[in-house]
């Protein structure tokens, strides 16, 4: 929160003025931070040294995307391709799409992302990922948590861990159309569950309307009260604060109930201020439109999108959209547009968006998925996991744009120069929200742990 | 052992860490205790009910929590076990003390495993066969299996959102089935343990997730009906309902404030009736009654409950 005490320096005061439009919504808000402040895990903390991203827009696609046909140019693949591979006995194929170069730093991108192409100068592509998983559960683990091995606490909830939140109207870490099977992804393991990931309904969600409660959007549990007027409740939580308070004199020393109380507040308004900021009607038709929401494709990714930047607007630190179904092992030629059309216009129109509300100067935006695909095809039309070399980029938040970092082979096959572990991946992102991830440890049975365990290097040549 | 079952007993474990024993750990506040507790254990024959009885007889389980000044600041964190710590009850026991209240608990023990009823399918949103949820329980909301059609009814009339092992059955909490990744919501929002690692010890947070749930989960709101129902029958005049409904939630009376602020609660609601969804073809009666299980939500909802002094 921004709330000026004497221990303030002027660096402090200076990064906090400077921080725009995102901070001006708070404003109001300060006069509640003092109370919070005190015993509040959420409230916001000093990061380890100036952040250069203060949130982060995580844009997780599902299954797997396939770099070489996408965001990593192989020329060498197309001359090559009919050939047997080496690395798995099929035969390599061509990516059936066209790559140009665009924008004045020329990246090369495929035709399959026309918009997103157009911000390629605010891209930075890291062609060099490679993780340790094969497969996409452990893989979408590794991604999340850094460890496919253990149950471990999430990027998400280590960044909120770490930086506490700025809206204490809203959970600091949101989870937009969680996938199945997921709770790890957005979990705290042994960090306390304060720092979960709050996950928000699943908009394409079948089924009768009724479990879905109020209209057809996304949803939280418990969000509003099925019987009683908001005016109703209000009487019964000033009872029921009423009870907590003379409990609180009767007894002097009871330092959980003073978290109880403020639980009840936090909550209250969260029912108020949640689903106005979830309500996306008063939004301008050219903002819809920006982000492709008119009925048709591209719409379901649209809504989430647009309400992610709400999100970030609002204070939120941490939101993450997953879009599912990237694993292309058959009909790659006729799916894998499909996907990418799905999300290329709402992609182009959230980064549009955050960068005329001033919001992309630090707000970070990240998109990959849990590997990439192979050059080979097995099966034809379609290409098979790889875990070896991909690609992932970032947006805003003090990352360069118009870069390419790291490369896989001729082929797209395997990471080989500049290799970015997901480790490394994890580090440099905790790194742009001024973390230093080596100190961002949480003592657990009898030691301290990291999102990075022992290992990730900061890829200082990404950051502005 | 001895340690975790202290730590269950007394709130705090005699070693601070109980998973870490090792050098890097506290170490024990009363390693005497420790052995006597450890060489006694063996000694019943690694009786765990024995060694249950043998900390609940003892004079320290027995201690008040009441808080003295001169006591904490000799002691702040009550290292010594001078006096009871307060603590807030396990997600299990505050499910099962609202069954308790409101009289629904049933202690039998259900018959074979209630995810069993389901066949061999994944349970979770986007198994093939789902459990028909509300929305809420973000692991296993979805399209309703093809079988057990009444209890699916049941569920999906229930407005709010919740699991359908919450809303359908009101056996104790530890039969309640833990699918990885669908948890039930009562145990979920206060801080059940991650049921794939080793947790030695639970958080006890406050979140808003549990005040939401508190105030507006579906289980809840029937369990404060239930109550409701129960001390309307049970009996006669306000006066005796509030005190009753305080005997029965918290197992001690009223406080005189509590009984203003009780009365104070019962007049405003009296003073809106035209309150809420639905409200506007609602009887006095009915409404009187929406008005009395508010209140006993209210009883469930306040820290009192939650806490064990």
């Amino acid at each position: 929160m921004t709330q000026f005490h004497p221990g303030l320096s002027r660096r402090e005061l200076l990064q906090t003025a400077s921080a725009g439009f995102g901070y001006l919504a708070f404003a109001g808000l300060t006069s509640q931070a003092a109370e919070a402040e005190s015993n509040n895990p959420l409230s916001p903390k000093q990061p380890h040294f100036a952040p250069k991203a203060k949130r982060v827009i995580f844009l997780c696609m599902q299954g797997g995307p396939s770099h070489v046909d996408t965001f990593d140019y192989k020329p060498q693949l197309t001359k090559d391709a009919g050939k047997g591979s080496k690395y798995g006995g099929s035969r390599l194929m061509a990516s059936p799409w066209e790559f140009r170069q665009h924008g004045k730093s020329g990246l090369w991108i495929s035709d399959l992302f026309p918009e997103v192409a157009k911000h390629a100068d605010e891209l930075c592509l890291i062609r060099s990922m490679h993780c340790d998983q094969p497969t996409h559960p452990r893989a979408m683990t590794q991604m999340h948590t850094g460890s496919a091995q253990f149950v471990r606490p999430s990027l998400g909830a280590w960044t909120l861990y770490g930086l506490g939140t700025e809206n204490d109207s809203m959970p600091g870490f949101v989870a937009l159309n969680p996938p199945a099977a997921s709770a790890q992804n957005f979990g705290t393991a042994f960090l306390p569950a304060i720092y979960q990931g709050t996950k928000v309904g699943r908009t394409q969600q079948r089924g009768p309307a009724v479990y879905r409660g109020n209209g057809s959007g996304p949803t939280l549990p418990d969000i509003n009260n099925p019987r009683i007027s908001a005016s109703a409740q209000r009487k019964q939580l000033d009872f029921i604060q009423k009870l907590n308070q003379q409990k609180l004199e009767r007894e002097e020393h009871q330092p959980g109930v003073d978290g109880v109380i403020e639980s009840y507040e936090l909550a209250f308004r969260m029912q108020d201020v949640l689903p106005e900021l979830m309500d996306i009607s008063e939004e301008s038709e050219k903002t819809l439109g920006l982000y492709g929401i008119d009925g048709g494709d591209t719409d379901a990714f649209g809504r989430q999108c647009l309400m992610a930047r709400r999100f970030v607007e609002a204070g939120v630190r941490f939101v993450e959209i997953t879009h599912g179904n990237w694993d292309h092992h058959f009909r790659l030629k006729t799916d894998l547009p499909e996907r990418c059309n799905e999300v290329d216009t709402p992609i182009a129109g959230l980064l549009t968006d955050l960068a005329q509300r001033g919001l992309l100067k630090d707000t970070l935006v990240i998109w990959g998925g849990e590997f990439g695909r192979t050059p080979d095809a097995p099966n034809g039309d379609g290409r098979d996991h790889n875990h070896k070399g991909y690609t992932t980029w970032m947006a805003g938040g003090g990352v360069k744009g118009g870069v390419s970092y790291g490369a896989t082979d001729d082929h797209g096959a395997v990471a080989v120069e500049n290799k970015c572990h997901i480790h490394d991946w994890h580090a440099t992102i905790l790194h742009l929200l001024g973390l230093d991830h080596t100190r961002l440890t949480y003592r657990y049975a009898g030691r301290d742990f990291r999102l990075t365990d022992v290992y990730g290097n900061v890829v200082q040549e990404i950051i502005t | 052992m001895v340690n975790r079952i202290w730590q269950h007993l007394m709130g705090e474990a005699i070693v601070r860490e109980p998973e870490n024993f090792g050098a890097s750990g506290p170490g024990p506040t009363h390693a005497e205790l420790l052995d006597y507790l450890a060489v006694r254990f063996v000694e019943s024959g690694w009786s765990v009910k024995s060694m249950i009885r043998e900390i609940a007889t003892s004079r320290v389980y027995r201690l008040s929590s009441k808080f003295d000044q001169d006591r904490f600041e000799k002691d702040p964190d009550n290292l010594y076990f001078a006096r009871a710590n307060p603590r807030r009850m396990d997600a299990e026991a505050i499910r099962d003390s609202m069954l308790a209240a409101s009289g629904q608990l049933d202690t039998k023990r259900p018959k074979g495993s209630m995810i069993s009823r389901f066949g061999s399918t994944l349970i979770g949103p986007n198994g093939p066969a789902m459990l028909p949820m509300a929305t809420g329980t973000p692991g296993m909301e979805g399209r309703r299996p093809p079988m057990a059609g009444g209890m699916m009814a049941a569920a999906r009339n229930r407005q709010g959102g919740e699991s359908i092992f919450d809303s359908t059955v009101y056996y104790r909490s530890v039969y309640l089935p833990v699918a990885r990744n669908a948890l039930p919501r009562s145990l979920e929002v206060f801080d059940f343990a991650e049921p794939s690692m080793v947790i030695g010890q639970r958080e006890s947070s406050n979140t808003p997730a549990q005040a939401l749930y508190m105030m507006n989960n579906a289980f809840v709101i029937e369990q404060s009906d239930a109550l409701g129902r129960r001390i309307l029958k049970e009996a006669e005049t306000t006066a005796d309902r509030i005190d009753l409904a305080f005997r029965l939630v918290y197992n001690r009376p009223p406080t005189a404030e509590e009984i203003k602020a009780s009365n104070q609660f019962f007049r405003s609601a009296d003073t809106t009736p035209a309150v809420g969804k639905g409200a506007s073809g609602r009887s006095e009666k009915e409404h009187k009654f929406v008005a009395l299980s508010e209140f006993c939500q209210a009883l469930f909802a306040s820290a009192e409950f939650r806490y064990l002094n």
